[in-house]
């Protein structure tokens, strides 16, 4: 008799899954600490050292309004990766429990959530961010609901199928059979077996959300100026940019480029090859996946 | 004539157009053990499904322990006394175990559920119930990719038994398992019949098990029961040309294929 | 002595484990003969066969040697090794696994004949629809026409085996070709095999779990047990009268359709691996018969009666297993 043996397996990082797993840890590390490295005071200018060169206590130098850009780049690190920590916390929570009420239910809440999720395909993320801010007036907070809001189909679809096929496997028919709550099952066996699932997406959709919220950011929408964030230290080292000061844009749009790099890879070695399809800035067409 | 313990009446399940399931009638008392055996497409696992909840039936009523359950639970009790009534044990030992939980927490979560006994008095019953089974310390501890199949299908029968149930269904259960296993596992549910009292629903398409275990047979073919006795009698003098059929196609001492036969499958 | 197949001290040890997943494996296949090959998980039976065909896992390494109508297969390279595969044809537990799904049945049983052959579609095809009707598929045209999802699994199976005698092989290698097909399919696939291979001659070497299948259709059986061969003879004198206490336990093990046993005689513990095998005999840990220098020494396969056995008290548990 030849059986094969399903394994149990946790998935292998590998080289560049680990580069980019201590990028990540890093990130967040100076995230936290940063502001205890510098003493400069992110927002204080000093004109008169508007785009200096980094010298002893000022590492990177200063931007245009002459504010240390090490102090900025770390205080922006928090927001930037607040931001998407939320967009990602959010979008899952709601897309899980969606996902899995569906397909448990299954029948014509089903039905009803498939069509909404169709619906919400339609509208881009970034677009959606920039109408809410438009409606809303501007902020993180509304960049960041838009975004979750404009995520959920994406992970809600891939969650969906996988938890329909979870509830097929017999050790989940076992404990129907057995009497056990619904509630109970999908809390304590469903959800932890699609965890793997569900952790791997988010770490691919946080790099999706990074680069949103920093256009978002961008655009001026988002985080609002002088608070220190890497999607507004782009657009504001701009005219540094024209000048010849490239500093400000490069440090910030690399830190981005160097995350969301990090998580894409993470996610992808994580994800054993099931992933939703990156939310798009235009309106899909047609069905996905 | 004792009353039946499960009772099968007029059974009919439909799927669209495909009718899997056609007018089932059969009955089984306390303590016995009944074979529905068929080839792959004759209903009978689907029947079994039907049993424990997992298909509705398109008509026809199953009663258990002397309660209808042809409808689905009306309150979450009901749905836990049908668990105390009939459990289930699966054809794959390898996706019947949730792969995060070892052995002693599966059954544990199983007695929660179904006992008012505070956490010492569970696990001692977890201890008797791999006794029963066959499982030692270190494979209830394990995790399930850590276990051979023969030694998860044990832990899947123990789970199932921990409800105390008066009916098990066992659906191709010992099929996968290797010859020297199977054996093992097959007197391992003749020894807890012996000692619960449990009812045995055989779903099997292995004639040779089928006499090892079951006291009756219901011969199964596209949906529908062909033929019906005691065991001995269907598997040593069948009647109907089915059953002569899957009988003369089990090899055996002397056994040779007969001859070529020109399939005249319309597929 | 030449067979059509012969495995001499066949031993195959994977990356990893330091101790072989086929171990000293000495078998032979006559012309025309039929080898049932019997074990449980891990015996090493589906490792034997794809040792020779070569279609092992990257990294093994393989000692020993296996000749397939005297040439020896350890050394065969590209275009020739392709052409071992096609003339020792293997027949697998999966027919869908092995099929491309989107073409057609014609599709694959004539291309090998149209490219290789350089056979002119038409003959291509009536060669085809002859050997489906050799295998016992009836309305052959209309078969070629429809797709592997159209055909039942016995059905499948049969094409299978048609394609697999394309090339008018000397040996069949057929690997539990039955386990996934319901008893009556299974007796009609058989039945099919059977006679095929008595018209044409055609050796065999039969991959399965059931000692009574193999006995029911196999000239000789081999019983291997933790990637060694425990016992090889006449199918029906290792069914009746088996000489290692494994082959015996194997038969006792398995219910009777003819009576109930008031309890099935088992085997503790469970089969092992090659790589989990003691020093010894590796079936000693199991057995009900064993002594000391049974854990001590390995023993050989040798010669006993009509076949051979590897046990060192084979001769005195004779008697035991006849009663």
């Amino acid at each position: 008799m030849t059986t094969t043996l399903a394994t149990y397996r946790t998935p292998r990082l590998g080289p560049l899954g680990t580069a980019a797993a201590t990028v990540i840890v890093a990130a967040v590390v100076l995230a936290a600490i940063g502001p205890a490295l510098t003493s400069a005071d992110p927002n204080a200018s000093d004109f008169a050292h508007a785009y200096g060169a980094p010298e002893p206590g000022h590492a990177l130098g200063y931007d245009g309004q002459g504010r240390d850009l090490l102090a900025r780049l770390l205080t922006g690190a928090r927001t930037s990766l607040l931001g998407p920590l939320w967009v990602v916390a959010l979008s899952m929570a709601v897309g899980t429990v969606v996902a899995i009420a569906a397909a448990w239910l299954g029948g014509w809440l089903d039905s009803v959530v498939s069509a909404v999720l169709e619906v919400m395909f339609a509208f881009p993320g970034v677009l959606l961010a920039m109408l809410v801010a438009a409606v809303f007036g501007p902020g993180l907070t509304s960049a960041v609901l838009a975004l979750a809001v404009a995520y959920v189909p994406y992970i809600a679809r891939l969650v969906r199928s996988a938890a329909l096929a979870e509830r097929r496997k017999p050790y989940v028919q076992a404990l129907e059979v057995q009497g056990a709550g619904a509630v109970a099952i999908c809390v304590r066996h469903l959800v932890p077996n699609l965890m793997p699932l569900i952790t791997a997406q988010a770490t691919l959709f946080f790099g999706y959300a990074m680069v949103d919220l920093a256009i978002v950011s961008f655009f001026g929408l988002g985080v609002q100026p002088p608070d220190a964030d890497w999607g507004v230290m782009v657009a504001s080292g701009q005219s540094g940019v024209l000048q010849g000061y490239p500093a400000e844009s490069l440090l910030a749009g690399g830190s981005i480029v160097l995350l969301v790099v990090a998580f894409n890879v993470l996610g992808e070695r994580l994800s054993d090859g099931r992933r939703a399809p990156r939310p798009g800035w235009f309106p899909r067409r047609g069905g996905v996946s | 004539m004792t009353e039946a313990i499960l009772q099968v009446e007029g059974l009919r399940k439909t799927f669209g157009e495909s009718v899997a399931v056609a007018d089932v009638s059969f009955s089984l008392r306390p303590g016995g053990a009944l074979a529905v055996v068929g080839e792959s497409g004759s209903g009978k696992t689907t029947v079994a499904r039907m049993i424990v909840g997992l298909e509705r039936p398109t008509s026809g009523r199953i009663t258990a322990c002397g309660h209808d359950r042809s409808e689905l639970p009306r309150s979450a009790r009901e749905r836990r006394r049908r668990g105390g009534e009939v459990q289930i044990v699966f054809q794959d030992p390898y996706s019947s175990l949730d792969p995060r939980q070892s052995p002693a927490a599966a059954i544990d979560e199983v007695l929660r559920l179904h006992t008012p006994l505070d956490q010492a008095k569970r696990r001692r019953r977890v201890a008797e119930l791999a006794e029963l089974v066959g499982l030692d310390e270190r494979q209830l501890a394990a995790l399930p990719a850590r276990l051979s199949g023969g030694q998860r299908q044990r832990v899947a029968i123990a789970r199932a038994l921990a409800a105390e149930p008066r009916i098990l269904i066992l659906d191709e259960s010992v099929a996968p398992l290797d010859v020297s296993i199977q054996a093992q596992v097959l007197n391992v549910l003749a020894d807890v019949r012996e000692r619960t009292g449990i009812a045995y629903l055989f779903i099997s398409h292995d004639l040779a098990v089928v006499r090892q275990v079951a006291d009756d047979v219901v011969v199964m073919r596209h949906g529908s029961i062909v033929e019906r006795g005691p065991a001995a009698q269907v598997l040593d003098e069948p009647r109907h040309p089915y059953t002569r059929l899957l009988r003369a196609s089990v090899p055996g001492p002397g056994w040779r294929p007969a001859r070529r036969t020109i399939s005249k499958e319309t597929r | 002595m030449t067979g059509v197949l012969d495995l001499n001290g066949l031993t195959v040890r994977l990356p990893g484990p330091d101790r072989p997943v086929l171990d000293d494996v000495s078998l032979s296949i006559a012309e025309g003969e039929a080898l049932g090959l019997v074990g449980e998980s891990g015996s090493g039976k589906s490792m034997t066969v794809r040792a020779i065909v070569r279609l092992l896992p990257a990294g093994a390494q393989v000692e020993g040697v296996v000749r397939v109508g005297g040439v020896e297969v350890g050394s065969l390279r590209g275009a020739a090794l392709r052409e071992l595969r096609a003339v020792v044809p293997v027949v697998f537990q999966d027919p869908r696994a092995h099929i491309n799904p989107v073409r057609t049945i014609g599709d694959f049983l004539t291309e090998g004949l149209r490219t290789h052959r350089r056979l002119s579609r038409r003959s291509a095809e009536d060669r085809a629809v002859r050997l489906l009707d050799e295998v016992g598929v009836a309305d052959g045209q209309r078969r070629l026409r429809q797709y592997p999802h159209e055909l039942s699994g016995g059905l499948l199976q049969r094409v299978m085996i048609a394609a697999a005698l394309l090339a008018e092989p000397r040996l069949l290698l057929a690997d539990e070709p039955t386990t996934a097909l319901d008893v009556t399919t299974q007796a009609e696939v058989m039945a099919a095999v059977d006679e095929l291979r008595r018209e044409r001659g055609l050796a065999m070497l039969f991959i399965t779990h059931d000692l009574e299948l193999a006995a029911a259709v196999c000239d000789r059986t081999a019983v291997m047990y933790a990637g060694r061969v425990m016992e090889v003879r006449a199918s029906a004198s290792l069914h009746e009268h088996p000489l290692h206490p494994y082959t015996a336990a194997l038969a006792a093990a398995r219910p009777s359709l003819e009576r109930r046993a008031d309890r099935l005689a088992t085997i503790p513990g469970r089969p092992l691996s090659a790589f989990e095998a003691p020093d010894g005999c590796a079936f000693a840990d199991r057995c009900a018969h064993i002594r000391e220098r049974c854990r001590e020494e390995r023993p050989a396969l040798r010669p006993l009666g009509d076949g051979q056995v590897a046990c060192v008290r084979a001769e005195g548990l004779q008697v035991v297993f006849r009663d």
